[in-house]
């Protein structure tokens, strides 16, 4: 028997027949092809396949496909299409906060969400909010400069 | 100021937007998943190996479809692809499943049962030394050893009023670059592609090439986006090529080859452990008349870079100073533990922490101000090195001295108060210096290699350069080099990703010689082509890489100029200790740093800042005991953004004539000087000697116990 599981996918009613066990970041990578999203530890402590799940920052590595059933999920590709996206890039680019760049799609996933949540957020409230985001590269001063040059940029864009 | 302002990297939209392909996404028609099935004991002999019936379209692959050398030909040493009879380590490839379904490829390789005669496994590296097992290597499991010497060091300790010992320990460290280990091998009618995370293009193409026993120009190497590397892309990546290499030529099916973060923490090469004993002998006045390094570095089953890993952390072991009399001797030793090799800073975290730990060690004991104290011995301009070259250039320790100072506030924080509450408080220093590139023989020329500029059609320079940005910012930064020298906007220079069918072999990108040694060469290609930049149609021009005409080495003595340049630096930290947990909380870092010339100062503070956090990675929690057992980020605990503390950063402008612009180098040097730093401030918070990093909780309450 193959079961059907819906969800909408940045922002497009979708359907999968994959298993109910499968984990979502395989679903989404692997059957759609967003490779935006990434795998760096397969167990909930890099940050790198945060996607947002109902707008809430969530790690799709620990999400089987049963929990997505008929859930909102945005992933990079989703959030690169708004001009929110922009600026965050801007930011990013202008604070020097990307090298190698794997944890960098998981990393917009979650400061999207913490300035729409937190539209001011201090050094403090940023570092907490990025504490399950791993970076190797920048040591994360500059991760921090670029959520604070977007808070400042971003006005009501979302 | 021709560099003052900062360029955007080409490489951060398509990071940001996720459309960035990494070699993990990319797919082929009819791909298959390979996964390895690896030893699960440290030593021992294969008795039998039984394999589950495998489906249809599922393969399993071992040294006996080799079509050649079961060897990585690149290593000096040997290392086979897969284990044919003994295996050393746990984790030790044996064979690969490969199928369409990577569940089912799983499911398949959890079923091999692999049948062993255990042998008693080298645990320690005083254990390799004992000689109590049977040795795995030689008969005294030393994989190489090498000494340096000058002075007369044998009469200074006998005349010594006194001798002051240290011994110093570090761990492993894992570079956790955030994207583990992959390749995907593509088999075409006569030919094969390999797209692969490798900081070594042409290197991996000469592996494969020997381990086929094929013509390299039968393969083709595409080094893909690397998600971090910091050496540890240089070694391990062989096995994988080769692996998934040997399955597409037998399933003739496209392979990829992906680790788990489990594998990728237990199977792929670390920084080597450390003990280091350093004695210094004193004369009435407290005044050193030589210094002597017993450095031991811990390797694994098999040898791999460790002669190149050892031998740079030998040539720095003197740190900053030049003594009277110095001796340094260095082994390598095997034991069945996880595999060590190529990690920023290259022996130079072990053997730095090591001198400055005894240097600062010694200051305390004498009561006096370490900047003071080590002063006496600093090196200048023209003085000899450990191998008996010359400092040629420019010494701007003094001056990245006063510049930390001044950003950190040394003298009145010194003066503060340690004890505040519940926690201790402490500030720290190191000096270190930075040689790079290491020399090669300046008597034999050296092999054919190149950096290349293609004028383009469109007008366009391309450069053609094996280097890797492995997101060390290198392809931009030789951007900059190339268009300031044709005085031609950035945006008219591109540099792909290399292929090694379009570009010339110039080197594994590592060593922190690439901007220094091949930004060189670039701008030199560049100079010429820039009288020719208007010329129609397509042309190459293509500058030899040589070595600077001030460098002297000869390879067989080992004397002469062990590095071209040298990077100075000061870093100082301050910690507070927790007295209840004893955790060690880091403050602030400050440093000052002279790279020369700095191309791109955003790119260089991105290397600084992530240096350092690394380097307190290393000083506080990263933490590997050699029982394979740490094989999740749960275990193995790296910096967070809570765990970071901000870093100060301020550069010494000292231009370096043979680099481009007079630029040094920069990606390992902020690294090296974090962990003696980090445990002088615990130190002085603590009123205790930190002769171990990390600085763990425990080794720190064991340490607390035996003050009071």
């Amino acid at each position: 028997m193959t079961t059907q599981t819906s969800f909408t996918l940045n922002g497009k009613p979708i359907s999968t027949k994959a298993p109910l066990d499968i984990r979502l970041v395989d679903v989404l990578r692997g059957e759609f092809q967003l490779t935006g999203t990434k795998e760096g530890c397969g167990e909930g402590e890099c940050g790198a396949c945060m996607v947002l799940l109902n707008g809430k920052p969530t790690l799709s590595c620990l999400v089987l496909l049963g929990a997505a059933k008929d859930k909102d999920i945005i992933t990079i590709e989703g959030l690169r299409t708004t001009p929110g996206f922009a600026i965050l890039s801007q930011a990013f680019n202008d604070a020097g906060a990307v090298q190698c760049g794997f944890c960098t799609p998981g990393m917009i996933m979650t400061t999207y969400a913490l300035l729409r949540d937190n539209p001011t957020p201090d050094d403090d409230a940023i570092r907490t909010a990025m504490a399950g985001n791993l970076c190797r590269c920048t040591g994360y001063t500059m991760i921090v400069e670029a959520v604070l040059l977007a808070a400042e940029r971003r006005g009501e864009t979302w | 100021m021709p560099f003052a302002k900062d360029a955007d990297r080409a490489d951060t939209p398509g990071k940001c937007s996720g459309a960035t392909s990494y070699v993990g996404d990319l797919s082929f028609d009819g791909m298959l998943e390979a996964v390895t099935v690896r030893s699960t004991i440290r030593r021992g002999v294969i008795q039998k190996i039984t394999l589950p019936d495998l489906p249809d379209g599922y393969y399993s692959v071992d040294a006996s479809d080799i079509p050649d050398q079961n060897q990585v030909t690149y290593f000096q040493d040997p290392c086979p692809y897969f284990a044919e009879s003994e295996v050393k380590y746990v984790g030790q490839p044996i064979l690969l499943i490969v199928g369409p379904d990577v569940r089912e490829v799983c499911k398949i390789a959890h079923e091999v049962q692999i049948q062993y005669e255990e042998i008693p496994a080298i645990h320690t590296l005083d254990e390799a030394l004992e000689g109590t097992k049977p040795p795995l290597h030689n008969e005294d499991n030393i994989y190489f050893k090498e000494d340096f010497a000058y002075g007369d060091v044998d009469r200074a300790f006998s005349q010594a009023s006194e001798i002051f010992e240290t011994e110093t320990r570090t761990g492993y460290q894992e570079h956790l670059y955030l994207e583990t280990q992959g390749v995907v091998a593509v088999p075409d009618s006569d030919r094969m592609t390999v797209y692969a995370s490798t900081q070594g293009p042409h290197a991996m193409r000469k592996a494969l090439a020997g381990a086929f026993g094929w013509n390299e120009e039968y393969f083709q190497v595409r080094q893909m986006p690397l998600g971090g590397g910091f050496g540890g892309k240089i070694e391990s990546p062989f096995l994988l090529a080769g692996h998934a290499a040997f399955a597409a030529y037998k399933c003739k099916h496209p392979v990829r080859l992906i680790y788990s973060r489990e594998e990728d923490l237990l199977a792929t090469t670390k920084r080597h452990p450390s003990r280091v004993i350093t004695r210094s002998a004193l004369d009435a006045n407290g005044k050193i008349l030589a210094m002597d390094v017993d450095v031991v570095f811990q390797a694994g089953g098999f040898a791999l870079s460790c002669r190149m890993v050892l031998d740079t952390g030998l040539k720095k072991a003197t740190g900053v100073y030049h003594f009277p009399a110095a001796r340094v001797q260095g082994r390598a030793v095997a034991t069945n533990n996880p595999m060590a090799g190529a990690y920023r800073g290259f022996g130079g975290p072990q053997t730095f922490f090591a001198v400055e730990t005894h240097m600062n060690a010694l200051a305390r004991k004498f009561n006096k101000e370490p900047l003071q104290f080590k002063a006496d011995y600093f090196i200048k301009q023209g003085e000899s090195t450990l191998t008996g070259g010359k400092y040629h250039f420019h010494v701007a320790l003094p001056e990245t001295i006063e510049e930390a100072t001044k950003l950190a506030d040394y003298a009145q924080r010194k003066k503060q108060l340690v004890h505040n509450g519940q926690t201790l408080r402490g500030i720290g220093q190191a000096l270190f210096n930075f040689g790079a590139p290491f020399s090669l023989s300046t008597k034999h020329p050296l092999p054919d290699r190149y950096m290349g500029l293609l004028k383009r059609k469109d007008g366009k320079v391309e450069i053609l350069s094996e280097l890797v940005d492995m997101g060390q910012g290198l392809h931009t930064v030789l951007r900059k080099i190339t268009a300031h020298a044709l005085d031609i906007p950035m945006e008219r220079v591109v540099y792909a990703d290399a292929d090694t069918d379009r570009v010339p072999e110039a080197s594994i990108t590592g060593a922190s010689m690439s901007v220094v040694l091949f930004g060189r060469m670039l701008k030199d290609a560049a100079d010429k082509l820039k009288p020719r930049l208007n010329e129609p149609g397509e042309f190459r021009v293509l500058e030899k890489i040589r070595q600077p005409s001030h460098l002297q080495w000869d390879p067989e003595k080992q004397q002469g100029d062990p590095f071209h340049s040298y990077v100075w630096g000061t870093v100082i930290a301050e910690v507070e200790v927790d007295t209840i947990t004893l955790q060690v909380a880091t403050r602030k870092i400050w440093t000052a740093l002279d790279v020369g010339t700095a191309i791109d100062r955003r790119i260089v503070k991105g290397q600084i800042d992530g240096g350092i956090i690394q380097g307190l990675g290393y000083s506080l929690l990263e933490s590997m005991p050699p029982d394979a057992m740490t094989t999740s980020l749960a275990d193995y605990v790296i910096p967070t953004s809570l765990d970071a503390p901000p870093v100060e950063s301020a550069l010494i402008a000292n231009p370096y004539s043979p680099g481009p612009y007079g630029a040094k180098c920069v990606g390992e040097p902020p690294l090296v000087g974090v962990g003696p730093a980090i445990a002088d401030a615990v130190a002085n918070a603590c009123g205790v000697e930190i002769y171990q990093l990390p600085v763990s909780p425990e080794y720190l309450m064991q340490k607390m116990a035996n003050k009071s």
